[in-house]
């Protein structure tokens, strides 16, 4: 094999490409030299100046003054039109403004992950949708306070959301972000198979309390061995939704509390909440084998996704957000079945329907180089420019003064105008009912230990006032220490 | 000259160099730093001693059961995934024709990556309509839980990593090449059957490989960490912890599951940084371990043996 490599030496060919490499390397690494300032644009002439000035006046802002604001969203890329929809919706209201939409953030990881990461290197976006409890968030200074922004805003003004969605965003008078939506639970079921059964199907007829839930349920139940053909109505499956969103509803069903956000001070031990506990694992018992391993392995029974009992003719019935009717999974079901929906009923020591708050929550990071577009973008989105969220997926919004009469897309498509509108109604009153939540200092903390703990009742390792006394201690420690280390 | 020489040297060098300073040792000793602090990224680490590491080991709730699952795992998928991995690089040593497609097909599922992968599992091992469960059904067998099961969601991660065997087996076949042929003929012309030839040229001239592929494996095992966050997020949980969620009774909480649920999830950066430190004292020490006792078991050729 030859030595060289044209008239030089291999050795020396390699020594240049090294350095060349090397110098590469250095040369990206380096700062980057700010752009070179345009050379300014010499002035017209009098004569002609006069027109082109009134023409310039009133012709929206040149592309170098619009203000350019970053905007991150948790929701994915299928999102992405409607986002830049609802952007366009506020630079229409806000022509300074040069909003750009990243649906998904820019990847690299998982989103919140992502977006920690920017707001501590301090070039983070200038508005974010996040997943995430925005108090236990904002507590870590990841958030930026908004309630000046709110006080002087057009349409975000304090009194213009619903207070339990606002109050989701706010820690002893702080507010963390604002609510885009505010998602409700409640019970759907088959009233087609209803009927079969010789059971009214009407809402006005369905059960108003545990007790003739349970008893309704019972009548739908089938086994087949160890394999669950058919089952009424199974509201204790450990799922991602029940610690963060399902237990504190139930709970407050029967007249307790898990989180009581006034207070500032968890009472998940409470003697309401492990009637809860004793009362699932009784209806497990009477009705279910007594086994959740053998419940989750014959189906999906607790929500409403296109593998649920309840699209597959499976279970009667199952409890789920108002989201999931514009999803066109359930077209199938609904053409060939009536859906019904009905409020979660009491429990033996509860007296008042309540739901929870599932979120979307929008937010302005700390260190955002444009937290004034930022919050406009906020103020947007959860306002005036939710309509084309909202007409495509059935998010409840959290303004008071979002029409009723507006239909989401897939709530249409999938149940007819009559019938969309009556449910819109329904949702947009049950909506009433909603709990804050999210809203506490170690939320992350306490649906991972409150999770844990209900899984072990559930599975029958640990009795349940043994675990809620565990996860109240765990819990309630953790409060303490977080808001100690947060000066709060 | 030879000054000249170790100049160019270090400049060729110089790139690894300033990459394994920057991405390797200086979040090393970060990680030691922020180790001894409260800090949550966002604001200034405050100093606090081994209060973090007095927490992990006399008041964490879950230290034991993490250590459990991931010691659990580690146990069985490394020596399973050794014998599995050299069995399956012994039958890619034939000369036969069209070995090098199966070769290829044996080493393609290494390829894929760690997330795709445990989707795809997720899929298989699905206890309603999965392809194991439908198989389990054809042969008589009871359906199983997998990862909704709290019994047998540790297994299902185990099975999930032998599907990536393909690379150490590919190390495997390159130690089985490097063995002379004229020992298995001199064997052969003695009389020795094929267990024979196994037990006393084989085996011993791979111990190298194998002592690799085990160091390799033991290292990759105590911080397992891709499939059980999937998995566990997809698996039944009572979290709404999403992937660190811990699946079915904290049956799939590995240790590095928990380690990323202090630091992104609670923002106790301090310490899943005391976490990570304790994580990499262990792993050191076992490697330690093998690397001491290795003189007594690895065969290298030309060496005397210990």
């Amino acid at each position: 094999m030859s030595l060289k490599v044209g008239k030089y030496s291999r050795r020396e060919f390699l020594m240049v490409a090294g350095g060349a490499a090397v110098g590469g390397l250095l040369a990206a690494c380096a700062p980057q030299a700010p752009a070179p300032a345009e050379p300014e644009a010499e002035e017209p002439a009098e004569e002609m100046a006069e027109e082109p000035e009134e023409e310039a006046m009133e012709e929206a802002p040149a592309e170098a003054e619009r203000i350019p604001v970053a905007y991150w969203s948790a929701w994915t890329a299928n999102h992405q039109d409607v986002l830049e929809r609802m952007a366009g919706v506020c630079m229409e209201r806000h022509p300074e403004l040069d909003v750009t939409v990243t649906a998904g953030g820019p990847g690299g990881g998982d989103f919140h992950e992502v977006l920690l990461a920017r707001i501590s290197a301090g070039n983070p976006p200038d508005v974010a949708t996040i997943w995430t409890g925005p108090v236990s968030f904002g507590l870590t200074g990841a958030l930026t306070p908004l309630d000046e922004y709110m006080s002087v805003a057009e349409f975000a003004l304090p009194d213009a959301f619903f207070e339990g969605s606002l109050q989701c965003c706010q820690f002893r008078g702080t507010t963390y972000s604002l609510p885009h939506s505010n998602q409700a639970a409640a019970i759907l079921y088959n009233a087609t198979w209803f009927e079969e059964m010789g059971l009214s199907p009407d809402p006005e007829d369905f059960p108003t309390t545990w007790d003739d839930l349970r008893a309704l349920s019972a009548q739908f139940v089938e086994w087949e061995d160890d394999i669950l053909n058919k089952a009424g109505f199974i509201p204790f499956m450990p799922n991602e939704y029940t610690a963060q969103w399902l237990l504190e509803i139930w709970f407050q069903l029967n007249g307790g509390i898990g989180y009581d956000f006034e207070n500032v001070e968890y009472s998940i031990d409470s003697e309401e909440n492990a009637e809860v506990m004793e009362y699932w694992l009784s209806w497990m018992d009477e009705q279910y084998q007594g086994d959740v391993d053998k419940i989750a392995a014959s189906g999906n029974w607790s929500d409403l996704n296109e593998e649920s009992g309840l699209l597959l003719g499976q279970a009667a019935m199952v409890q789920a957000g108002q989201w999931t009717l514009s999803y066109e999974f359930v077209n199938e079901f609904v053409t060939n079945n009536r859906m019904e929906m009905a409020k979660l009923p009491v429990g033996p020591s509860g007296s008042t329907p309540v739901t929870g708050s599932w979120p979307n929550y929008m937010c302005v990071p700390t260190g955002a180089a444009e937290p004034d577009g930022g919050f406009l973008m906020c103020e947007a989105f959860c306002t005036y420019g939710n309509r084309p969220w909202y007409e495509e997926v059935f998010d409840l919004p959290s303004w008071k003064d979002f029409p009723y009469d507006v239909l989401s897309a897939g709530v249409l498509a999938n149940f007819g105008e009559e019938r969309a509108l009556e449910i819109t109604r329904w949702w947009f009153d049950v909506r009433e009912d909603s709990y804050p939540q999210w809203n506490s200092p170690v939320q992350e903390f306490a649906d991972d230990t409150l999770g844990a703990t209900f899984d072990q009742i559930m599975h029958k390792v640990v009795s349940p006032v043994e675990g809620l006394a565990q996860a109240q201690e765990a819990i309630q420690a953790q409060l303490e220490q977080v808001l100690t280390a947060a000066e709060v | 000259m030879r000054r000249q020489q170790n100049l160019m040297g270090w400049l060729f060098v110089l790139p690894w160099v300033i990459g394994i300073i920057v991405f390797r040792a200086y979040p090393i000793i970060a990680s030691f730093f922020f180790s001894f602090t409260k800090y949550n990224i966002l604001k200034p680490p405050v100093w606090i001693g081994v209060s973090n590491y007095v927490t992990l080991f006399t008041k964490e709730p879950l230290l034991e059961t993490t250590v459990i699952n991931t010691l659990y795992y580690a146990l069985i998928s490394v020596p399973l995934g050794l014998l599995l991995a050299l069995g399956v690089a012994m039958l890619m040593n034939q000369n036969l024709r069209g070995i090098g497609f199966y070769r290829t097909i044996y080493y393609l599922p290494s390829l894929v990556p760690p997330v795709a992968g445990t989707l795809l599992w997720l899929l298989i091992l699905n206890p309603g309509n999965g392809l194991m469960n439908s198989l389990l059904e054809t042969l008589g067998l009871p359906r199983l839980g997998w990862f909704t099961s709290p019994v047998w969601s540790k297994p299902a991660l185990i099975l999930m990593s032998l599907w990536g065997i393909g690379g150490a087996a590919l190390i495997f076949l390159g130690g089985l090449k490097e063995i002379p042929t004229a020992y298995y003929e001199a064997a052969e012309i003695d009389g020795a059957n094929s267990l024979r030839r196994f037990r006393h040229i084989t085996l011993p001239l791979l111990t190298p490989t194998i002592f690799f592929n085990l160091v390799m494996g033991i290292i990759g095992s105590f911080q397992v960490f891709t499939s059980a966050y999937i998995a566990g997020g997809a698996g039944a949980g009572g979290s709404g912890a999403g992937g660190t969620s811990g699946g079915p009774l904290n049956s799939m909480l590995m240790y590095m599951v928990l380690l990323f649920r202090y630091a992104f999830r609670y923002y106790s950066m301090g310490y899943a940084s005391a976490m990570a430190v304790v994580l990499f004292l262990v792993i050191l020490a076992l490697t330690l371990v093998l690397v001491r006792t290795s003189g007594g078991w690895v065969f290298y050729e030309g060496a005397p043996r210990q």
